[in-house]
């Protein structure tokens, strides 16, 4: 493993259910130690959250957590402790998610973890930043997607179902690991410099609000100018703008290049034959030779993105009349040719059974000791030297007795940890 | 306090908003992020959806802060010579173009390791190998591949794509994880490598949760916590779920006072197991404590929509955030739908940072998204993004160039 970028940086992994989990595992498959610490009998509550199979643990949670070491531990007891003490002084990273507070109330504030090494980077996923007026809320996925400004800019702003709308997209939870693990790598650069750890926060608010830089782009540019005229409500519902928020924008492209999802053959009963179409101003002569136009090539209405704006959903409807007797898969291969950007609207089947993200690693079977093998989202971050390996993940307290000698334990104190159920 | 990224040095040749985010954090932990533009136009985006004639557009400045800008062209052999200089002395290249227009620059990978074996050439695309991989990819078209358009929206509608930039700002975050951690790699071996983050991968990385549902579906047919069970029928992949909150904590965004006429009066909503009986004390709804149609979470999954309906008769007679307020006493789970003019003037978002003003010498103070990666001894300070070639003299002189060449570069148009 010595050729795997993070390989020799160990880490106390504190973190349960999906945001911390994430973090730590994109670090352990760049080779860092990755020891998840457990509580005894019970660990990580989605170990059994939305159970496919009696008695293993659920994908939930096996998903999250491969090529970590489990070790199960009471830190209310003094052994506990004492064990949490060693590990501290011998590892480089602790990532936590607990809610706020709990780290001290078990005696770890970070003067002491400092105290016990002063290396050590401490890593936190929070619900809102320190100092926020929400700070003390418990934030799951949804809610932080509600306060980070991504749901009242998702969805309709008309219609049926025009309320805010919450992203499959995991913004809150797993984006917000992956922030923290940038944070995290950081940190430890910066430490080769200084010999010093320091702490790194993430909060799931600021990391969502990230994602939405452009709507808060259009927030400045509605204040400015009164309307945003690559909206679908422009021209037509200018009363969308009137309270000068920026509203929901539907399926549209929202950059230079309009953009919607259209229907394709069978949309009627499958709720994934669908493509995304995008309008590019250099590729407009090609798209009225395919779609059998050559009139609008030269009309005014229909050849520059301004003259196109006002009437770009009946040119959306030309275009689904177009491919209505054709799949989506059809459909991008005929556009593919004249450098439209578009793509299916692929399923999660689709995708779990996808040739090229499967040769990629993207897609990986991972064999797993108790429920057998299953599926996972390897890494997405490929590099040219390494080749992150997925492993499953630990059972509870799987690398306990592992760690314990590695710490230097000897099999007798172990034994009594066990026995006392410290560990 | 030291800058964690300071002393690395960054060649940014990416335009548009996958690759800025990207080099723009790497510069905001205090890397020194030169960015590449052709002379004369630059990034397309300093011109798109401008909102003040002749000013660098919010588009450009949102994605650009803490960065110096040269222009070069490189098709003349002078602009090319120039590239050389820069990829010697720099660690990192960062680049979102087309698939194959690097090569076809005359920077092949190869070509790069021979000026500079410890580079690190970190690569978005739209995605990995295979069928697809020489398609242009945009934010939405990234979102329908990756996973999210599918899953996302209403199950009596079509896929929806999410206000949230995953396939762009998100990509773009994926490559600066793999830049870092080839540079950790680069300290043992001292050799770059290639780092890559395809868009659509990156979608999925965050619909990681969907995979693992595709899975619990193939097995047992149904999912509980989804708003198709128990009425609803199951096809063979996974459903859209709606406003559901997909764990095991039911969910829902609930409209509440003022949602006539405002968009985001609405409050999500999460009936946690715990809280039940608090959540019925507020309502109104006592009876449902002890009512066996309600008193367990199973039993209630197979009435929600009816539950949530009842707690949204109460949210209506309140403001979201007098619901908040009221919710909170009792430890209910809940969150306030904020429009981004709302998080624009929030004050505790200044206070942190993560909402910052900036001073523009051309368009003026404006506000941005700050570095939403928080460290207690390295703050991040976020300064305006650069004007175009703001910073093509500075290069070049610390390249070596003499006032003479750089005067003489810039007579031929190479700069």
């Amino acid at each position: 493993m010595d050729n795997q970028p993070l390989s020799g940086i160990k880490i106390i992994d504190f973190t349960h259910v999906q945001a911390g989990p994430a973090c730590t595992q994109m670090l352990a498959w760049f080779g860092a130690d990755v020891i998840k610490v457990e509580r005894p009998g019970s660990g990580d509550v989605t170990r059994s959250q939305l159970r496919d199979i009696e008695g293993a643990d659920a994908l939930y949670f096996t998903m999250l957590n491969s090529n970590k070491r489990g070790l199960t531990l009471d830190t209310k007891q003094p052994a506990g402790k004492e064990v949490l003490e060693r590990l501290i002084k011998e590892c480089d990273v602790m990532v936590e998610n607990f809610g706020p507070g709990a780290l001290d109330r078990m005696g770890f504030t970070w003067e002491y973890i400092q105290k016990l090494n002063p290396k050590m980077i401490l890593a936190s996923v929070k619900g809102f930043s320190d100092g926020h007026h929400y700070e003390d809320l418990k934030v799951y996925e949804n809610v932080a997607q509600c306060a980070g400004g991504a749901a009242s800019t998702t969805g309709y702003w008309k219609g049926e179902n025009s309320g805010p709308t919450i992203s499959a997209a995991a913004l809150g939870d797993s984006n917000t690991g992956m922030h923290l693990a940038i944070g995290i790598l950081t940190a430890y650069i910066g430490r080769q410099k200084t010999g010093k750890g320091q702490k790194v926060a993430v909060s799931m608010q600021d990391s969502v609000l990230n994602l939405c830089r452009v709507k808060m782009r259009d927030q400045l540019r509605l204040d400015n100018l009164g309307y945003l005229e690559e909206y679908p409500q422009y021209p037509n519902e200018m009363d969308a703008f009137k309270d000068g928020v920026v509203p929901r924008g539907a399926n549209a492209g929202g950059g230079g290049q309009p953009g919607w999802i259209l229907k394709c053959k069978g949309w009627q009963t499958d709720p994934n034959a669908y493509i995304y179409f995008t309008v590019q101003g250099h590729a407009w002569g090609p798209i009225c030779d395919a779609l059998g136009k050559p009139e609008w090539k030269d009309d005014p209405a229909y050849n520059t993105p301004r003259g196109r704006q006002p009437h770009i959903m009946d040119i959306f409807a030309t275009i689904e009349d177009f491919i209505k007797d054709k799949t989506k898969f059809e459909a991008v291969d005929i556009f593919r040719k004249f450098d439209i950007p578009c793509a299916p609207v692929l399923s999660m089947k689709e995708l779990l059974h996808d040739k090229s993200l499967r040769a990629s690693g993207s897609i990986v079977e991972v064999p797993h000791k108790v429920r057998g093998s299953y599926w996972t989202v390897g890494s997405p971050i490929k590099f040219s030297d390494t080749k992150p390996i997925v492993t499953a993940s630990p059972l509870l307290g799987e690398h306990t007795d592992e760690v314990l000698t590695d710490l230097g334990y000897s099999k007798d104190q172990i034994a009594a940890m066990h026995a006392s159920k410290a560990v | 306090m030291s800058k964690a990224l300071e002393g690395y040095k960054i060649l940014d040749f990416t335009h548009v908003q996958s690759g800025p985010t990207c080099t723009q954090l790497l510069a905001w932990f205090g890397a020194d992020v030169i960015k590449v533009e052709r002379a004369g136009e630059g990034d397309a985006t300093r011109g798109q959806l401008r909102d003040v004639p002749g000013a660098d557009s919010l588009y450009f400045t949102m994605l650009n802060h803490n960065k110096r800008s040269i222009t070069i062209d490189t098709k003349k052999p002078k602009g090319k010579e120039v590239l050389e200089t820069l990829i010697k002395q720099c660690d990192v290249l960062v680049e979102n173009f087309a698939p194959g227009a690097l090569d076809r620059m005359g920077f092949s990978w190869e070509r790069i390791n021979e000026l500079n074996p410890r580079m690190v050439v970190a690569s978005v695309k739209g995605f990995g190998p295979g069928k697809y991989e020489h398609c242009k990819v945009y934010e939405n078209v990234a979102q329908c591949a990756g996973g999210s358009a599918s899953t996302s929206g209403f199950d009596d509608g079509p896929p929806m794509v999410t206000g949230a930039q995953i396939g762009d700002s998100g990509t773009g975050l994926h490559l600066a994880l793999g830049i870092l951690a080839a540079l950790l790699q680069r300290h043992k071996t001292d050799r770059g490598q290639k780092v890559l983050a395809p868009m659509q991968d990156a979608v999925l990385n965050l619909c990681r949760v969907k995979l693992r549902d595709q899975q619990r579906l193939e097995r047992t047919g149904t999912m509980h916590e989804y708003p198709q069970y128990p009425d609803g029928k199951f096809g063979d992949a996974v459903p859209r779920a709606g406003n559901a909150s997909g764990g095991g904590q039911p969910g829902s965004i609930l409209k509440c006072k003022g949602w006539e006429t405002d968009p985001n009066a609405y409050i999500y909503f999460i009936t946690q197991s715990g809280v039940w009986p608090a959540v019925c004390k507020v309502i109104g709804e006592e009876g449902w404590i002890e009512d066996e149609a309600f008193a367990t979470p199973a039993a209630r999954l197979l009435h929600l929509k009816p539950i949530f309906k009842r707690i949204e008769q109460w949210t209506m007679t309140k403001t979201k955030f007098e619901a908040m307020d009221i919710l909170n006493e009792y430890d209910i789970p809940c969150g306030p739908i904020l429009s981004m003019k709302e998080i624009a003037e929030e004050p505790s978002l200044r206070e942190s940072g993560t909402i910052v003003e900036v001073d523009h010498p051309v368009r003026g103070k404006y506000l941005t998204v700050g570095n939403p990666i928080k460290m207690s001894d390295s703050p991040t300070i976020v300064t305006r993004s650069p004007l175009l070639g703001e910073h093509t003299e500075e290069v070049l002189t610390q390249l070596g160039y003499s006032a003479a060449q750089i005067a003489a570069l810039r007579e031929e148009k190479v700069i």
